[in-house]
């Protein structure tokens, strides 16, 4: 079969790759750039493991089709990081003890990721809805919550 | 100008009607957010698709004098963070918040919601309650329905498989307009209806005038309830038949069971249903109950 050429920016690096057409975001991100931070949990946009930000919005790349991505811009849990220093979001999920399996971790990070960026002093319930469409098996929530809460803006650093 | 790559993306609505009309069966693309997960199993059988995400023409909200017309690629994130719409229609905000999680508001849209035509859209409620007109563009023009008749089953609709949805109308309410939508699903996030009933409504001179009620997730289709409407409508503030609004609601429905609850049940959120809604109605600020 033919292929459709998509060419697109993932962590600030141009891409240009040709997918089938039914070929799915998330795989052409693992398949085909191997950038395997993001995960494939349920494939049906359930889960959240394999949020990213498409032109600035979380959505499930399960549920996005490759060639959509053309001339879109796309941020993976690799691009949150700045070479060796972790993004305070990924330090303070350490700190915390966020982080038990970490399947759902990367797309965890980006939805709060996202949050703190249109939403710098959420509360806990902005929190909440923030990550309610990432499923956690392991941690029941609150390690992730108290991680989040201790970067929103006026409590970066503040250690207890 | 048939899809030879199994992928169109046209910059033009009247190229992907060309496209549509020259091969009907191609699966029109915008959120995805229920395609590709009813080809979750075999996307290698999706076939063509055209994807109309990048359709300028179907973007956009126009909140006017008299009338609200949201483009049909308007995202649920766009209307739940809308601040005008917020004031006017809230309810339909409420709705818009209720779908799926952030992720899916973000992707899934307007036109999406009502073409796949699930009996728990969570938007048909609140847009049948404001009698809200859906627009279809076609090869031949435009066309358009009352929402209302706009759904005939579970996945199907009056629009024929040349037709895209370019956007939905409503008139902007007017007097003393009351809104509410409820949903009862199995988790806060992620949900899909159990049931829902949207109520939009005026409280004019201590009596309800104008009353709309819209139920999902209870019947075929997002269900009008004009018998329950008649029984209410007129009616004093003091002293509402809601018993017999609930029993005459609960008969116009025709729930079903499924992994999400038994008809039964169904039946009996929906009548409570109503009640809520009233409640929550005349406890709002500035309701009097004798004019």
């Amino acid at each position: 079969m033919a292929k459709v050429k998509v060419e697109f920016k993932v962590n600030g690096r141009e891409y240009s790759r040709e997918v089938e057409a039914a070929t799915r975001l998330l795989d052409l991100l693992r398949n085909e750039l191997g950038l395997i931070g993001t995960k494939e949990g349920c494939g049906k946009g359930e889960c959240g493991t394999c949020t990213v930000l498409m032109d600035g919005k979380p959505v499930n790349s399960c549920l996005v089709l490759a060639p959509q991505a053309n001339g879109r811009e796309i941020l993976t849990i690799e691009g949150l990081s700045s070479g060796d220093r972790l993004h305070p979001l990924q330090d303070a999920f350490i700190k915390k003890g966020a982080v038990q399996c970490g399947y759902c971790t990367p797309g965890i990070l980006i939805s709060a990721y996202y949050l703190l960026k249109n939403n710098p002093r959420p509360n806990r319930d902005d929190i909440k809805e923030g990550i309610s469409g990432n499923l956690c098996r392991c941690t029941g929530y609150v390690k992730i919550i108290e991680a989040i809460e201790s970067v929103t803006e006026g409590r970066e650093g503040h250690e207890e | 100008m048939i899809i030879d790559l199994g992928y169109a993306a046209p910059d033009s609505l009247q190229k992907a009607l060309q496209i549509l009309k020259e091969d009907p069966s191609c699966k029109v693309l915008a959120g995805g957010t229920d395609l590709l997960v009813k080809f979750y199993d075999a996307r290698e059988k999706m076939g063509n698709v055209l994807d109309i995400s990048r359709l300028e023409e179907l973007k956009g909200l126009e909140i006017g004098k008299d009338k609200i017309f949201l483009g049909s690629l308007t995202s649920h994130e766009q209307i739940y963070r809308n601040p005008q719409l917020q004031k006017i229609v809230p309810f339909l905000c409420r709705a818009a918040k209720s779908v799926g999680a952030p992720q899916i508001r973000h992707q899934g849209t307007l036109g999406g919601n009502l073409a796949n035509a699930s009996p728990a859209a969570d938007l048909a409620p609140p847009l049948i309650a404001l009698d809200a007109v859906v627009f279809l563009a076609g090869p031949e023009g435009e066309r358009s329905f009352k929402l209302a008749d706009f759904f005939t089953g579970p996945g199907k609709t009056r629009k024929n498989p040349d037709e895209i949805i370019s956007g939905v109308e409503f008139a902007l309410p007017k007097g003393d307009f009351r809104g509410t939508f409820l949903k009862v699903g199995q988790r806060r996030a992620l949900a899909i209806a159990v049931a829902s009933l949207a109520i939009a409504l005026n409280f004019q001179d201590g009596v309800v005038k104008n009353i709309r009620l819209a139920a999902g997730s209870v019947a075929p289709v997002p269900l009008r309830a004009r018998k329950t409407e008649s029984i209410l409508e007129g009616q004093k503030l003091a002293g509402l038949p809601l018993d017999k609004a609930a029993d005459q609601l609960k008969k116009e429905a025709s729930p079903i069971d499924d992994i999400r609850g038994t008809g039964d049940y169904r039946s009996q959120v929906l009548g409570n249903l109503l009640r809520k809604g009233m409640y929550e109605l005349l406890s709002q600020e500035g309701v009097r109950e004798n004019g």
